[in-house]
């Protein structure tokens, strides 16, 4: 009888123990995936104030080199395509991220290409509305450059904890996948050269 | 002694120049990075201004840290000041976010830090406002201070100057802000945990301290002895101060002897010879809140 009770009290505080470790693993997933979920709005926030950036910057150019309409129709459609596409922050797949990745490479690159044609024009080089824009323009690249490590760090960190033993059962068994981050960019994801 | 012969003269003069200029290369090649650099505000709370290179004059470094500490405490915001040579990588944005991430300037969740960075001999300087400040500076506010106070100064080489009179306007937008100058100290998170650990330290750590620094009684070797009398006495010609005690335990009676402060022919001193544990006078170790910065602010070259 007496042995029995022993028995009893060690089952029942082994499944206490386990149960203690699956909620405790299970809490650290959900607070990691949601720092994840919080970086990647950060991300978007800091790509969408890009994107409120350009109708102003293309009608200051506007003003000056109204000639450069095509240059104009580039950077207006990438701007369209760019916050067209809509990603899930709880599932975000490879291919969404590559796609999102590659329509905002364009923004970027049709922004190169409008500031280059900007510097051009001696007198709108000289026009404070442009400078401060363009001044806007490189903080606004910092910003997604920071937003994006920290996106990655919080995914790596994730991760991490997702794959490493033994924490990669309860993962398993409450179906936490791992996430995918930014890749290094390729050359047409570079800031626009702003010279002062 | 031989006198100085003909040839000896240059060659030494000339030993002496090349050790002279050795030493001035030495000195100008510090390429400053992120970890190197002396964090002043860490060793001592009131400053503010990073002048490793001797940039500044001692009197610019000075009225900045006033400034910048009366900055501190009537608004909350933190800042760092960098005036320098040559950073590595000649890049001053990556430069100046780095020392941000690293050293967490301004207070978390207000994330109110802001960090100026001059490199004279890169000819390169940066803004970088904390995320609580893009509101107050955002990146047009910052360009436009460094457009037309800084960089009219910095081109002339009138560096304390442009230092001067950026962070003097840098402090007059930040205090224009309503919310900004409606900052009172947050002591509360910081008060709570404070009483927190007084009141553990005072029921807790401290009769335990008590009690272990109790002795024992040498008779039954429980930790109840009482301080019953204290007495001056000399023992082999040494003065010494002995204190009785008695055990409230068994009742046992001992004494123990310790050096008397008051040394024949010499005044008062504390901790030995071998040199006090006072810090009496020394400066208050400072430190940054864990601010977050995202990239605002604005660079650029002169």
């Amino acid at each position: 009888m007496k042995k029995k009770t022993i028995t009893l009290i060690a089952v029942i505080g082994v499944v206490a123990l386990v149960a203690l470790w699956l909620i405790g693993g299970y809490n650290r997933f959900v607070s990691r995936e949601e720092a994840v979920g919080k970086a990647w709005a950060n991300v978007e926030a800091q790509y969408q104030r890009r994107a409120d950036l350009i109708p102003n910057l293309v009608n200051t150019v506007k003003g000056y080199a109204r000639h450069e309409s095509q240059t104009f129709a580039e950077v207006t459609a990438a701007r369209t395509r760019a916050t067209s596409i809509q990603v899930d922050p709880s599932n975000i797949t490879p291919e969404q991220l590559q796609q999102f990745q590659q329509a905002q490479s364009q923004v970027g690159s049709a922004l190169g290409r409008l500031i280059a044609v900007a510097e051009q024009y001696p007198d709108l080089k000289a026009n404070s509305n442009f400078l401060e824009l363009q001044a806007q323009l490189e903080g606004t690249e910092n910003r997604i450059q920071k937003s994006r490590t920290e996106y990655n760090e919080a995914v790596q960190r994730y991760n991490v904890s997702v794959r490493r033993f033994p924490g990669n059962i309860v993962a398993a068994l409450f179906g936490f996948e791992t996430k995918s981050s930014f890749q290094s960019e390729s050359g047409s994801e570079k800031a626009p050269e702003v010279v002062f | 002694m031989k006198p100085l012969s003909a040839h000896t003269l240059p060659v030494r003069t000339l030993c002496a120049t090349l050790l002279c200029l050795l030493c001035a290369t030495a000195h100008a090649a510090v390429y400053w990075t992120p970890e190197r650099l002396p964090m002043v505000h860490l060793q001592d709370a009131s400053r503010y201004a990073v002048n490793p290179d001797g940039v500044l004059a001692a009197a610019t470094v000075d009225s900045l840290d006033r400034e910048l500490a009366r900055l501190e405490k009537e608004t909350g915001v933190q800042t760092v000041v960098i005036a320098v040579r040559h950073i590595e990588g000649d890049d001053p944005y990556t430069f100046g976010q780095a020392v941000a991430d690293r050293y967490g300037i301004g207070h978390k969740g207000r994330d109110d830090g802001l960090l100026v960075l001059l490199c004279t001999d890169d000819r390169s300087y940066s803004i970088l406002t904390g995320d609580g400040l893009e509101g107050v500076l955002p990146d047009a506010v910052c360009y436009r201070i460094e457009q037309q106070v800084m960089v009219p100064l910095l081109k002339r080489g009138e560096w304390d100057q442009a230092l001067l009179a950026t962070v003097d306007k840098l402090d007059r937008c930040i205090r224009q802000d309503p919310e900004m100058s409606a900052y009172t100290e947050e002591g509360e998170a910081d008060g709570w945990v404070g009483l927190l650990v007084a009141g553990v330290l005072t029921l807790v750590v401290l009769p335990m301290a008590v009690v272990l620094g109790r002795r024992k009684c040498p008779a039954c070797g429980k930790r109840k002895l009482e301080a019953v009398q204290e007495q001056h006495v000399v023992v082999q010609g040494q003065r010494k101060v002995r204190t009785v005690y008695r055990c409230t335990h068994c009742g046992h009676i001992s004494h123990h002897d310790r050096n008397d402060i008051i040394q024949p022919g010499g005044g008062m001193f504390w901790g030995g010879p071998a040199g006090g544990g006072f810090r009496g006078g020394g400066p208050m170790h400072g430190s940054f809140g864990g601010g977050h910065f995202g990239g605002g602010g604005a660079s650029g070259r002169f």
